[in-house]
C-alpha cells in the first residue's frame, strides 16, 4: 500500500458524506409524508397530478428538439471547422464557451430585447414563437457541451482522409456529413445529448422568464406549496439526470471500439 | 502509338509562398501504370493530389480524355483512389464500404449486391462482405480500399503510397496483386511512393522527382541503368557517384583521382578539364582482375560489410570512394580492411551525369 492512500480514502470518505448526506436525507424525507411509516405516497402524488406530467412532457419534447437542434448546428460547424477553417478554432471554442460564462438571467434578457413583440423578428408575441425561442435558447445554453463532445468524437477519426475518400467516390459534403461522418461519431453525439437533457430538464431561470411551462418552473412551484413532494420531486430529477450520466458512461464504453476501426 | 490519356500542363502549386510542384510537364498514356517516385516532400503526392481534384493548381491545367478539368471538383471527376491510411469507412462492413461509390451512383441494390461480390472475387476476399474494417488485417483493409476505388468502374486509379504501412512481406505480395488487377482491368493508374523497389517493379514507366521538379522519366530499365542526373544515380538504387575530370571528349578518358579510364557515352558534350560526376553500379564492378579488358582502378579496402548472400566492399581511391557488390562464397573469403586492390569495371558502366561534379 502507498504511503498516500489512506488519506486519498479519508478524502473520497469526506466527499462521499459531503455528497450523499443531502441526498440521503431528502430520499429518506421524500419518503416520510405519512408519521408513522415509510412511504412512496409522496411520489404517487407527484406522478399522478396532471401538472406534473405536463410540464414533464414539455420539457422532455423541448430537450430532444433542442438536442436535435444543437446537433444539426454543431456537428457541420465543427466538422467544417475541423476540416477547413482550423484557423478559426480558438474563436469557436470561444464563442462556444460564452454560454458557460454569460449568466441564463442576462441571455434571457437579451433575447427578451432583442425578439420582444416590437421588434424585428417578434418571436414572444406567439406560443410557438416563444417555443422556438426558448429551444434555441436552450440550444445556445447546451453548446459548451455539444460542441466539445462532437468536437473529441471527431478528434478519434481522420476526418479530412474519410471525407477524401468519400468525395472521390461521388459523394457530396451533405451525403459526407450524415453517412460517413455523422455515424462515425454518433457515441460522441449521443454523449452531447445526454448531457445537454440533463441541463434542460431541470432549467428554470430562461423557461420562467420565457413564462413557459417547463418541469423545473412545476418544481419551483411545488416548493413553494408543499413540502413532501419537492423533495420527491428532486430525487426524480436526480434520477433523471444520474440516468443521462449513466447512459454517457455506458455510451463511452463503445467509443474506443469506434476509434479502433479506423 | 499509345492513346494519351492525361495530361498535366505546366502545372505549379504553391502552398503560403513555398512552392512544391514546379512547373510540372507529363502526359500519361490509356491503360499506363505510372509511378512517381521521389522523397518525402518532393512533390509527388501533391501532383497526385491536384489529379484528384483535392488541390487546385496555383498556375498551369490537367487534362484528362481532351477535357480541361482543372476546375472540376474531385466528385465529378471518376477517378477511383487508394490512401496511405485505407480509409475505409468504420461505420460499414466490406461491403458496405466497396458498395458506397455505387449506392451514391444511383446503382440498384442487386446491381450493388452483384458488383460487390464481383470485386470481392477479384481481391481474393469472397464472403468477406459482413466483416467490420477492424476486423481486417492491414493488407486486407489495403485490399477492400482497392476493390472500393474500382468498384465504380472510374476511368482512372489513384494510388498514394498504398503499401507503406504495410509489412515488408506483405508489401511485395500486394504489390503483386496490385499490378495483376490493374493489368486485367487494363485502368490507367498513377502510384506514388517512395520505395524505389516497388516503383522499379511495377511500373511501366517512372518519374522520379526531387525537390517540385520532374528529374526524369522514363521506363524502370531505363531509369536503373542510364540515370540522367546525380539525384537519379543516387535515389534509385545504390549507385555510386565519384568526381571525374574530362582528359579527351574524343576518346572518352576520364581521370578519377589521377588514374584514367574510359567511358563509353556520355562525354560527347564536355570539353577537357570538365570537372563532371561519374556513376558506377556496386554489381558492374570486380575486384582483383586486372588483366581483362576495360578499366581498373587501384585503391584500399577501406570497409567490408557482410550482408548474407552479398558481400559489400568499399575501396578508396584518394578521395573518391566505390561500394562494390560481390556474392558471398565459402571458398573465397572477402578481403581484409587495408588491402590494395584493383576495381575494374567496362566502359559501358560508366554513367557520365548531367551537371558539375
Amino acid at each position: 500500500m502507498t504511503r498516500g492512500k489512506p488519506w486519498a480514502w479519508l478524502v473520497f470518505a469526506i466527499a462521499t458524506v459531503y455528497f450523499m448526506v443531502p441526498l440521503i436525507a431528502t430520499i429518506v424525507f421524500s419518503l416520510r409524508i405519512r408519521r408513522d411509516h415509510l412511504s412512496l405516497d409522496a411520489y404517487w402524488l407527484v406522478l399522478s397530478d396532471p401538472d406534473f406530467r405536463a410540464t414533464f412532457v414539455y420539457s422532455l419534447v423541448v430537450s430532444l428538439l433542442t438536442i436535435i437542434v444543437g446537433a444539426l448546428i454543431v456537428v457541420p460547424a465543427a466538422y467544417m471547422v475541423r476540416l477547413r477553417l482550423p484557423q478559426l478554432r480558438p474563436l469557436v471554442e470561444f464563442v462556444t464557451l460564452l454560454p458557460l460564462i454569460i449568466p441564463p438571467l442576462i441571455l434571457v434578457f437579451g433575447y427578451l430585447r432583442m425578439y420582444n413583440t416590437s421588434s424585428w423578428l417578434p418571436l414572444t408575441g406567439s406560443t410557438l414563437g416563444t417555443n422556438i425561442l426558448l429551444i434555441l435558447a436552450y440550444a445556445a445554453l447546451g453548446l459548451p457541451y455539444m460542441y466539445r463532445a462532437v468536437d473529441t468524437g471527431l478528434r478519434t477519426i481522420d476526418v479530412r482522409t474519410l471525407t477524401e475518400a468519400a468525395t472521390i467516390l461521388g459523394a457530396n459534403q451533405v451525403t459526407i456529413i450524415a453517412r460517413v461522418i455523422f455515424p462515425n461519431i454518433l457515441v460522441a453525439v449521443l454523449s452531447g445529448a445526454f448531457l445537454t437533457f440533463a441541463i434542460v430538464i431541470g432549467e428554470f431561470t430562461i423557461a420562467s422568464l420565457l413564462n413557459r411551462p417547463v418541469f423545473g418552473t412545476y418544481l419551483q412551484r411545488i416548493g413553494m406549496v408543499k413540502s413532501y413532494e419537492p423533495a420527491a420531486l428532486s430525487v426524480i430529477a436526480f434520477a433523471i439526470t444520474w440516468a443521462a450520466m449513466g447512459m454517457i458512461q455506458l455510451l463511452a464504453r463503445f467509443a474506443p471500439r469506434t476509434a479502433a476501426r479506423s | 502509338m499509345a492513346e494519351e490519356f492525361l495530361r498535366i500542363e505546366n502545372v505549379v502549386k504553391a502552398f503560403n509562398g513555398n512552392t512544391v510542384v514546379k512547373g510540372a510537364n507529363l502526359t500519361f498514356n490509356k491503360g499506363e501504370f505510372v509511378t512517381l517516385l521521389g522523397p518525402s516532400g518532393c512533390g509527388k503526392t501533391t501532383i497526385l493530389r491536384m489529379i484528384a481534384g483535392f488541390e487546385r493548381p496555383t498556375s498551369g491545367s490537367i487534362v484528362i480524355e481532351g477535357r480541361d478539368v482543372t476546375n472540376v471538383p474531385p466528385n465529378q471527376r471518376k477517378i477511383g483512389m487508394v490512401f496511405q491510411a485505407y480509409a475505409l469507412f468504420p461505420n460499414m462492413n466490406v461491403a458496405g464500404n466497396i458498395g458506397f461509390g455505387l449506392k451514391i451512383a444511383g446503382m440498384s441494390r442487386e446491381a450493388v449486391r452483384a458488383r460487390v461480390d464481383e470485386m470481392l472475387q477479384l481481391i481474393g476476399l469472397p464472403g468477406y462482405g459482413s466483416r467490420w474494417p477492424f476486423e481486417l488485417s492491414g493488407g486486407q483493409q489495403q485490399r477492400v480500399a482497392l476493390a472500393r476505388a474500382i468498384a465504380p468502374s472510374p476511368r482512372m486509379l489513384l494510388l498514394d503510397e498504398p503499401l507503406s504501412a504495410l509489412d515488408a512481406k506483405i508489401r511485395v505480395s500486394l504489390r503483386e496483386e496490385i499490378r495483376a488487377i490493374q493489368r486485367e482491368l487494363g485502368i490507367t493508374t498513377i502510384f506514388v511512393t517512395h520505395d524505389q523497389e516497388e516503383a522499379l517493379s511495377m511500373s511501366d514507366r517512372i518519374v522520379v522527382m526531387s525537390a517540385g521538379n520532374v528529374e526524369q522519366v522514363g521506363p524502370p530499365f531505363e531509369i536503373y541503368n542510364f540515370p540522367k542526373t546525380r539525384f537519379v544515380a543516387s535515389f534509385v538504387g545504390t549507385l555510386n557517384i565519384v568526381n571525374g575530370t574530362v582528359v579527351d571528349p574524343a576518346s572518352g578518358r576520364v581521370a578519377i583521382d589521377g588514374q584514367e579510364i574510359r567511358a563509353a557515352r556520355g562525354v560527347v558534350n564536355t570539353k577537357a578539364g570538365d570537372s563532371r560526376p561519374l556513376a558506377l553500379r556496386p554489381e558492374a564492378m570486380v575486384l582483383n582482375k586486372p588483366n581483362g579488358q576495360g578499366n581498373h582502378l587501384k585503391g584500399t579496402i577501406e570497409e567490408v560489410s557482410f550482408l548474407g548472400a552479398v558481400v559489400r566492399i568499399r575501396v578508396r581511391f584518394a578521395d573518391n570512394t566505390v561500394s562494390i557488390d560481390t556474392f558471398n562464397s565459402p571458398n573465397a573469403p572477402p578481403p581484409q580492411r587495408g588491402d590494395v586492390v584493383t576495381v575494374s569495371f567496362a566502359p559501358e558502366d560508366v554513367l557520365m551525369l548531367e551537371g558539375a561534379a
